[in-house]
């Protein structure tokens, strides 16, 4: 597996890692090139989830700090974008994501501070509190956030140039959904590279000391505090640009979809994914965004009634039973599973 | 004196307190939990609105009230106990994070679950006792034979549970079970059986608490105690997860501020508050404002 | 040495895995999504966004599926002009992704997911028909609107989709909230001269052109957060955290007559803490809220007998009327779909909301009928806007449609009812009120007559 080797030997040095990323994304863009405007619309989709999981996963895999609040970090980039939009129409997109990912990284800071005085479960119930209370709060917020049915703004549609080159340029429905794929993919590509240079930074293993050994960390001179707060401004960055893009993807800026539900799905699709790791969070990235299509099927396969109570409610109990059973028995997640695969095989190797 | 007891001031604190009991059952069933087994029940609520479903459904079958409450604590307690043998024990000793997980996806199929069974549709529960307010001549005092029970039951409940815990032998084994459960099985202590003793009690009382909101308010569905469930939790936050007088306290305090809020501000901020109280506590007290201290210093 | 194949593994399953659930969703559904628009010689696909599940689905979920009832019993007949109507429903949560909603919480709109999924269906989509939400709709009538597909019958009284000349393809259908303020103010005027008025509304458009309304139709009613007009959040609809404090004030204030504009859940339990107090005044109620199948109107009873208990507005012939044609004809609809009424008896009274998804599916295949041969996109907004042929489509509501090229409201009215309790409703005048949202704008009226069901939808 020669390929293989050579891949393995890029992830650790810097220059090796921005060549898997950038090979990453170009093969990703081919596929969303390739595929249908549907299948687009997933991997948009995708690409804000894993962003919205990277950083949880930093916050909670790295940094040991359980966090039920990033919806909360989202919603605020998400505004930021929306509020921006609303006023600069044609201001170019990576200015919107930017200033997302000043407040998401300034809205952390402000609850960082605080919060991560907290262990544990007091942890959890402020960042609880945080994101309950952001829903109304920015819903009291009036003209400025769209109040109680939010910010209307024009959803990302393809240059012309664009359209040229995806193929069939009249048919610009099409182009639009190729094209807000290929931003998606292009800014998820650069998450990852920038969490894969943490996970592999001095920050990033002190940030595991602390978590595993906050005594022993101390003793060796890290200042607690400051690392884990720092990995919760991070965490908030990053959940601000998942906010952000995810504006920018729908058009719309509404409250009520960045709520606690949210931050439970992500914390979910972190663990199912596998905690910590990157390849967890791109592949609970694409369960999250197709999971929908692969209930439906599983819904048809099953002659249920999709408006029936038992057919409406369907995913909800199947993504309850996934999460539960992955916990009971594979709580490393697919990527965990992954690597169990790849021990009994090399060991079958070795033999 | 009538006037006394039918002014805006006390109609304000009878009315936050009839709801600030509420959140302080689950507040206290929360703690329960954490005390007994150091695990965070994200399911807590929708435990106690499965259980609730199951006997209060009943009474559409011509059942008496008080026959479906007495099912649905059983039914509470069962549940309780299931969870804790085949959910929860599992993950004993493992990271935090795989318990919270547990409980949220459970959380799901119990809500998703009642949907397909029960419908989302809300069911109203025909009160036993009248829910009128008494009159005191033509002014009312916000207590009626209903919310006395509510806040009669509640609190003995609390007080019941509180002196459980504190005063008796079975207390001081769940106590020692979660804090030392290898020690406690060298001194003769069933330490798996006061674990699902545990759950057992705190899902009697988070049903309990279900029920009385059901049927005080909006009705039975399966996401009716979703934001119960997050004001219990925040109501335990600020009291302290080791102190159960605190949490019913914090939860107290949670409903007469609300109540307050609501009719002399605007009801658009009662969402606010628990967290604005929360986050105050925080700077005052982080480990809860009743918790005995208990920092560890090197 | 074998961590590091692991690692390598990892990434590799990793992109192999996306590769192939990327090639299960281009597999499933065809290339492009344009270029047919959903019509064929025997089919016509339509889509809506509406809450099955969540927070505000009580109720809300039997819209679309009596509507889709009254397709398919269309369909057993062969559809309309030989083409069977595909109406496919998705479930939007109303788009708040709280922990009741079934569809998995993705980051952004639900609503946006849904209808994207709409509009990519795989032979196309060739109008939305019938999606219900105001904030839901207004997320994605630009979406709509750039991709030159129609957005049919939303299901809101808001006035946002009367917009002609931005949205050209955007039609409402039901009463707005203001035409329905201004009579039911003129109602108050009418019969409850001289009494002290109060107002509860949501905190959104639906309270502040609720009351708008009452006020352009003469009441003086302060806005809300002024005397005895209060509002309140959504959320407490389900939190009663505002309801004890408001009624106790209009109590104390001797308020005699009280609008709401509420939803249903909030009308139940606003009734609920106003008999707590022993506070009866008289209600009237927007038809939003006031469906007797949805709320619970057991602490009515104890107004003086005689007295009226709550009067609303409806589009419908009152659904206890089981003599009424069109009543009929919908019970019909429902029996013969099992599948999505199980529990739908012979015996069972209509709901409001059963009644309204029947008013704008009907409308629909009125529409469908018109065209003829001619079923494109274009030719379904102009006959729309052909006042002659729209305005005399035969549905079940009571009143005609009033689209024109420059309104794309809907109905303009309706019916006065009584509501004593879940069981029985009454007319009160038996006349169709009608009017716009001026505030000069006259308010006519018409006697209500019993309509035929058309023979080719019986």
């Amino acid at each position: 597996m020669k390929i293989t080797q050579i891949l393995l030997r890029l992830r650790y040095s810097s220059l090796g890692r921005l060549v898997l990323a950038l090979l990453g994304t170009v093969v990703a863009i081919c596929v969303v090139l390739l595929v249908s405007a549907q299948s687009d619309t997933y991997i948009a989709n995708a690409g804000a989830m894993t962003i919205a999981i990277l950083g949880l996963s930093l916050l909670t895999g790295w940094s040991g700090q359980v966090s039920i609040g990033n919806s909360g970090f989202m919603a605020v980039g998400a505004f930021t974008t929306g509020i921006w939009a609303n006023h600069h129409q044609s201001s170019p997109i990576i200015i919107s994501l930017l200033l997302s990912i000043l407040t998401g990284a300034i809205a952390g800071l402000l609850v960082g501070i605080p919060a991560t005085r907290l262990k544990g479960p007091y942890l959890a119930g402020m960042t609880l509190a945080f994101v309950t209370a952001m829903v109304p709060f920015i819903q009291s917020l009036g003209k400025l956030t769209g109040g109680s049915g939010g910010l209307f703004f024009a959803n990302l549609s393809s240059p012309s140039w664009f359209a040229n080159l995806s193929g069939d340029p009249q048919n610009f429905i099409v182009a639009n959904y190729r094209w807000a794929a290929t931003v998606s993919v292009v800014i998820t590509g650069v998450a990852c590279y920038f969490m894969s240079n943490l996970f592999a930074s001095r920050a990033g293993r002190a940030m595991r000391l602390v978590r595993d050994n906050d005594v022993a960390a101390e003793l060796m001179g890290v200042n607690l505090g400051r690392v884990r707060v720092g990995a919760f401004v991070i965490s908030a960055a990053y959940a601000g640009l998942a906010g952000s893009l995810v504006a920018l993807l729908s058009g719309v800026a509404r409250a009520d979809n960045f709520g606690l539900a949210l931050s439970i799905e992500i914390l979910s699709l972190l663990v199912l994914g596998g905690i910590g790791t990157l390849s967890g969070a791109l592949m609970a990235g694409l369960l999250a965004a197709y999971a929908s299509t692969l209930i439906a099927k599983l819904n048809a396969l099953f002659g249920l009634n999709p408006y029936s109570n038992l057919g409406s409610n369907s995913q909800g109990i199947i993504f309850g039973l996934l999460l539960v059973v992955t916990m009971l028995t594979a709580p490393q997640g697919m990527a965990g599973l992954l690597k169990k695969i790849s021990h009994l095989r090399a060991r079958k190797e070795a033999e | 004196m009538g006037a006394f007891f039918t002014s805006r001031i006390v109609s304000d604190i009878l009315i936050g307190a009839a709801q600030g009991v509420l959140v302080g059952l689950i507040a206290l069933s929360l703690v329960l939990i954490w005390q007994s087994t150091h695990v965070l029940n994200f399911a807590q609520g929708a435990m106690a609105m499965f259980a609730a479903f199951c006997g209060m459904t009943m009474l559409e079958h011509g059942l008496n009230y008080w026959v479906c409450v007495l099912i649905s604590l059983v039914a509470a307690m069962l549940l309780g106990g299931v969870t804790e043998r085949v959910l929860v024990r599992p993950l004993y000793g493992k990271a935090e994070i795989n318990s919270i997980v547990v409980m949220v996806g459970f959380l799901g199929i119990l809500e998703s679950g009642a949907s397909s069974i029960w419908s989302g549709m809300a069911r109203q529960l025909t009160s036993p006792l009248s829910q009128t307010y008494f009159t005191l001549g033509s002014k009312t005092l916000y207590l009626s034979p209903f919310s006395l029970f509510q806040i009669g039951s509640a609190l003995t409940l609390m007080l019941g549970v509180a002196a459980l815990f504190r005063f008796t032998k079975i207390g001081l084994q769940l106590r020692a079970s979660a804090l030392a459960p290898e020690v406690s099985r060298l001194l003769g202590v069933r330490v798996n059986r006061m674990l699902t003793l545990g759950w057992i009690i705190s899902s009697a009382v988070g049903a309990f608490a279900a029920i009385i909101i059901a049927t005080s308010g909006s009705g039975l569905f399966p996401s009716n105690m979703d934001g119960f469930f997050v004001f219990g939790f925040i109501a335990a936050a600020i009291g302290g997860l080791e102190s159960p007088g605190g949490a019913i306290l914090a939860g107290l305090l949670i409903g007469i501020i609300q109540t307050f809020v609501a009719d002399y501000l605007s009801p658009s901020w009662v969402a606010f508050t628990p967290v604005l109280i929360l986050v105050l506590s925080q700077l005052v007290r982080p480990a809860g404002i009743f918790t005995k201290n208990t920092t560890r210093r090197l | 040495m074998l961590r590091r194949t692991h690692r390598g593994v990892a990434i590799i399953a990793a992109s192999a895995l996306s590769l192939s659930l990327a090639g299960i969703g281009a597999l499933s559904s065809s290339a492009s999504a344009t270029g047919t628009d959903g019509v064929t010689n025997t089919s016509i696909t339509i889509g809506a966004t509406v809450p099955l599940s969540g927070i505000a689905s009580t109720g809300y979920s039997d819209v679309a599926k009596t509507a889709n009832a009254v397709f398919k019993y269309i369909n057993a007949k062969g559809g309309v002009n030989g083409r069977k109507v595909n109406f496919i429903i998705k479930d939007d949560c109303y788009d708040i992704q709280a922990l009741g909603c079934a569809q998995p919480q993705t980051s952004g709109s639900l609503t946006v997911a849904q209808t994207n999924a709409l509009i990519n269906t795989s032979g196309g989509l060739f109008a939305t028909v019938g999606s219900l939400g105001t904030a839901t709709q207004d997320a994605v009538r630009s979406l709509l609107n750039s991709d030159h597909i129609p957005q049919l019958f939303v299901n809101s009284g808001s006035t946002d989709w009367n917009d002609p000349s931005h949205y050209s393809g955007l039609f409402g259908w039901q009463t707005d909230y203001i035409a329905e303020g201004k009579i039911l103010a003129n109602y108050i005027k009418s019969n409850l001269a001289g009494k002290k008025l109060g107002f509860i509304g949501q905190d959104d458009d639906f309270g502040a052109n609720g009351l708008l309304g009452l006020q352009r139709g003469g009441l003086s009613i302060p806005n809300m957060g002024g005397t005895n007009s209060f509002a309140y959040p959504a959320t407490d609809a389900v939190f009663d955290l505002s309801f004890p404090t408001t009624l106790a004030t209009l109590k104390a204030n001797a308020v005699k007559v009280v609008v709401l504009d509420a939803v249903p859940p909030a009308v139940t339990l606003i009734l609920k803490d106003a008999a707590k107090i022993g506070y009866y005044p008289q209600w009237v109620i927007s038809g939003v809220g006031s469906d007797p199948q949805t709320v619970n109107y057991a602490n009515l009873s104890k107004t003086n007998p005689g007295e009226m208990n709550a009067v609303s507005m409806t589009f419908f012939p009152y659904s206890t009327d089981t003599t009424n044609a069109w009543n009929k004809w919908i019970a019909k609809v429902i029996l013969a779909d099992k599948a999505d009424f199980p529990k739908f008896t012979s015996k069972s009274i209509l709901s409001g909301n059963m009644q309204y998804g029947a008013g704008w599916a009907v409308t629909f295949l009125q529409l469908l009928k018109a065209m003829g041969s001619n079923v494109t996109r274009a030719n379904a907004v102009s006959t729309l806007e052909h006042s002659a042929v729209s305005n005399a489509f035969a549905t079940p509501a009571v009143l005609p449609l009033q689209y024109s090229p420059t309104n794309h409201q809907g109905l303009g009215g309706g019916l006065l009812v009584k509501i004593v309790s879940n069981t029985n409703t009454t007319q009160i005048d038996g006349k169709v009120y009608s009017t716009n949202d001026a505030a000069n704008g006259a308010i006519t009226q018409k006697a209500f007559v019993n309509a035929a069901v058309p023979s080719w939808l019986n």
